[in-house]
């Protein structure tokens, strides 16, 4: 058995859990959590919700998606979602306001 | 946001309410063409157009990131271009590994580095295949990463997985038929992925592939997510007083100059 392999298998991988625990994890292009028409979120697996798993798998951050005109989702009405926003209607929304600006 | 230009019915106005709700990656065109410029499914890319060229113009203003994951390379080379900020390509790999209309061509990624930007390598199968059909592995989008590195430099290489879990068997399969060229024989979501990074809870075993090929630990830092935050600082600024958008000098209520002049010709 070659033990000097195995040590540095071992090596590396005590070098890439370290890595992975002090980085800072971004995905680029998350998935869409909040699509405008269906608001599905992705489905909890093995008892843990998608947001659970990403925390736990080291992700800090993560550019989610708003959704996919046409091709997934029928047309989407951004327009009345953002009234509905800015008027605190939407169930989605409450508790959401404005922030003051300069403008 | 996904397809920018059918969201906001081309009015360039609701980008500053966007941007208050909190809108900060904004990607010009899904895989057709749009207002604003041309998809990666579309031939010939006829680049960006009038308004997509004011439309970046008004996205670097309020600090919104220009994302060019789908959309053609004439396109995406021209909005590099016209941008005042790094872009990103958020979900994409190399064309030069993988001959996929969705994957970014060589001259592409120089243009995206040359600016600061960064490419997100993705774990979608259709876009690592080396042998068309079969599905590849982690190792397979390693090269990938080490290919962008090594074509423009690690410093604009991240990571944009597209695990895309909320993908019902149905929608997937509607998705798949619109387009196949870019999305190959895949039927399923769930095989979708690379094998060994497929779902989010798979993120720590991409760290240990990148050491085991043998990328420095700077290195490995950047690509986790150190690169994108470099282009998020220099995209998003200093956030204005009260967190809204900056204020624009002329009285144009938000709409771009460019625009207001091409309505009077």
């Amino acid at each position: 058995m070659d033990t000097r392999h195995e040590d540095g298998e071992s090596a590396a991988s005590a070098r890439a859990q370290a890595l992975h625990r002090e980085a800072i994890v971004i995905d680029g292009q998350g998935v869409a959590l909040l699509l405008p028409v269906v608001l599905i979120p992705p489905a909890p697996l093995d008892g843990k919700t998608f947001l659970e798993r990403a925390a736990a798998s080291g992700v800090t951050a993560m550019n989610t998606t708003l959704g996919l005109g046409g091709i997934a989702t029928g047309p989407d009405d951004l327009r009345g979602a953002s009234g509905k926003a800015s008027s605190g209607s939407s169930s989605e929304c409450k508790g959401w306001r404005p922030r003051s600006t300069t403008t | 946001m996904q397809g920018l230009a059918s969201k906001i019915d081309d009015d360039l106005t609701l980008l500053r309410i966007l941007h208050r709700l909190g809108l900060r990656v904004a990607q010009l065109t899904h895989n057709e063409r749009n207002a604003f410029g041309c998809g990666c499914l579309e031939t010939p890319d006829a680049g960006l157009t009038q308004l997509g060229r004011a439309c970046v113009a008004e996205l670097c203003h309020l600090g919104i990131l220009v994302d060019l994951a789908h959309a053609g390379p004439r396109t995406a080379r021209e909005a590099i271009e016209q941008s005042t900020r790094p872009c990103i390509i958020s979900h994409a790999n190399a064309r030069a590994l993988r001959d996929n209309p969705r994957n970014v061509p060589d001259e592409v990624l120089r243009a995206l580095g040359a600016r600061g930007g960064v490419l997100g390598v993705t774990a979608y199968a259709p876009f690592c295949e080396t042998t068309p059909g079969v599905r590849p592995t982690l190792d397979d989008l390693v090269d990938h990463i080490e290919h962008v590195g090594q074509t423009i430099g690690i410093d604009h290489v991240g990571l944009g997985s597209d695990f895309f879990e909320s993908e019902s068997e149905i929608r997937f399969a509607r998705f798949t038929r619109s387009y196949r060229a870019a999305t190959g024989v895949y039927t399923s979501p769930a095989t979708v992925y690379v094998e060994g990074f497929e779902r989010i809870d798979r993120f720590p075993r991409l760290t240990e592939a990148l050491v085991r090929r043998g990328f420095s630990d700077p290195d490995v830092v950047k690509v986790l997510g150190g690169n994108f935050l470099r282009v998020f600082r220099e995209a998003w600024g200093e956030p204005a007083a009260g967190g809204g958008a900056p204020p624009r000098a002329d009285d144009s209520g938000g709409r771009p100059a460019v625009v207001r002049d091409t309505q009077v010709c």
